[in-house]
């Protein structure tokens, strides 16, 4: 005996078929695994800590020769630590029109951190140590050592002119 | 292993709507004043289910990047007051080819469960059935070596490998569907079904994008639809 219901389980199966499909599905994490610094400077009558902008400040990969240029005046930075290796070297040019470099030396601990089939993989950092000169730097504070893909932490570097 | 709360709240809730058709009929023989006229089958029924949608749909969906294969079949004889006893079983394939990830992986799967038709009979050789059904099932689990890379503007290209990982998937289903008897002995019909994974901690760590018989390992709640065709064996 055929039942009514029978058309009805045809039409859901038909549209079962058409709406399926395996297509990878869209990357809704954040990826990008982000340094955050900011430049400061202390006040020394008050030994108040307030932003530094550096006007045209310039950073360069020096492993990798790339370099960022930051058109405008700012006091914040974002930096990729490299997942090539547990260490990576950057030089600062506070101005643009002073020929000065300083270099910082990044070493931390590199954790590969399965995101989802959509999104694949990528690589938190644990930031060791941070070592730097002193041409135009007057020092460094690390602040946040866990560098992954969380916008919302604590700037990870100070850097003090 | 901990069980998803909200399979409680499923079984329960199914339970309760078995309860209000039991107390429906009740009344319903109390107006009447006449016993209920409880028709049994005078024959034992084992059918085989051939789950052909499954097999389609990857058909119809596999393209560069990924390609699945599942199959399975079912067994399901005739208890008492008709629920129907169900054992399930099946295989498949995945084959993940994204530009950053690649691996495959392959499982089989068996389910176990019960089907309780809520159809009441019109003749003793009435098979037609609209039924819910609870079901466990375990599904063993290969995944291959994946390969995998990283690509940032700094720094390039970074690749890497996962070594290769025996996994063992534990969930538990609630099943709705219909088998109508097209021609003496051969059905048609479908489950509606949804699955929950027990073991969800397990599929943190690269969790293989298709298991035949589940589904995504990285979701612990899947729907799915099949569609059956069925023959009878009556003696």
């Amino acid at each position: 005996m055929i039942r009514p219901s029978f058309i009805l389980f045809i039409c859901i199966s038909l549209l079962t078929i058409v709406s399926c499909s395996v297509d990878r599905d869209p990357c809704l994490l954040p990826k990008t695994t982000s340094l955050r610094l900011g430049a400061y400077q202390v006040i020394d009558s008050s030994q108040t800590v307030t932003d530094s902008a550096l006007p045209h400040p310039l950073w360069i990969a020096i492993d990798s020769n790339i370099a960022l240029q930051y058109p405008e005046k700012t006091s914040k930075f974002t930096l990729l630590l490299s997942s090539l290796a547990d260490s990576c070297r950057f030089a600062l040019q506070p101005d643009s029109a002073v020929a000065s470099f300083d270099t910082l030396t990044f070493y931390y601990q590199r954790q590969l951190q399965f995101l989802s089939n959509s999104c694949g993989y990528t690589y938190y950092f644990n930031i060791t140590s941070v070592k730097n000169t002193f041409h135009n730097l007057d020092s460094v504070k690390l602040q946040n050592t866990t560098v992954n893909s969380d916008a919302n932490s604590k700037e990870h570097l100070q850097l003090f002119f | 292993m901990p069980i998803p709360k909200n399979i409680y709240n499923y079984f329960f809730s199914i339970a309760f709507l078995l309860c209000n058709v039991q107390t429906l009929a009740q009344e319903d023989s109390t107006k009447q004043k006449k016993p209920p006229l409880k028709i049994t089958p005078v024959q034992h029924q084992l059918r085989l289910n051939v789950n052909l949608s499954t097999p389609l749909i990857n058909a119809f969906v596999n393209d560069s990047l990924t390609k699945r294969s599942g199959y399975d079949l079912s067994l399901d004889y005739c208890l008492k007051n008709d629920v129907y006893l169900v054992l399930e079983g099946g295989f498949g394939s995945s084959d993940i080819n994204y530009k950053d990830l690649k691996y495959t992986t392959r499982n089989g799967f068996a389910r176990i469960g019960v089907d309780k038709s809520m159809l009441q009979r019109l003749f003793p050789n009435d098979w037609d059935m609209l039924f819910i059904g609870i079901r466990y099932g375990i599904g063993l689990i290969q995944r291959s070596e994946a390969s995998f890379s990283t690509d940032d503007q700094f720094w390039g290209v970074t690749t890497g490998t996962i070594p290769p990982k025996k996994l063992t998937a534990h969930w538990a289903e609630l099943n709705a569907g219909m088998r109508v008897e097209l021609l003496k002995g051969f059905f048609a019909g479908y489950n509606i079904r949804a699955k929950f994974l027990i073991n969800d901690k397990a599929f943190r760590e690269l969790p293989p994008a298709y298991v035949a018989g589940y589904g995504k390992a990285e979701k612990s709640t899947v729907f799915d639809f099949n569609f059956y065709l069925s023959y009878a064996l009556r003696w």
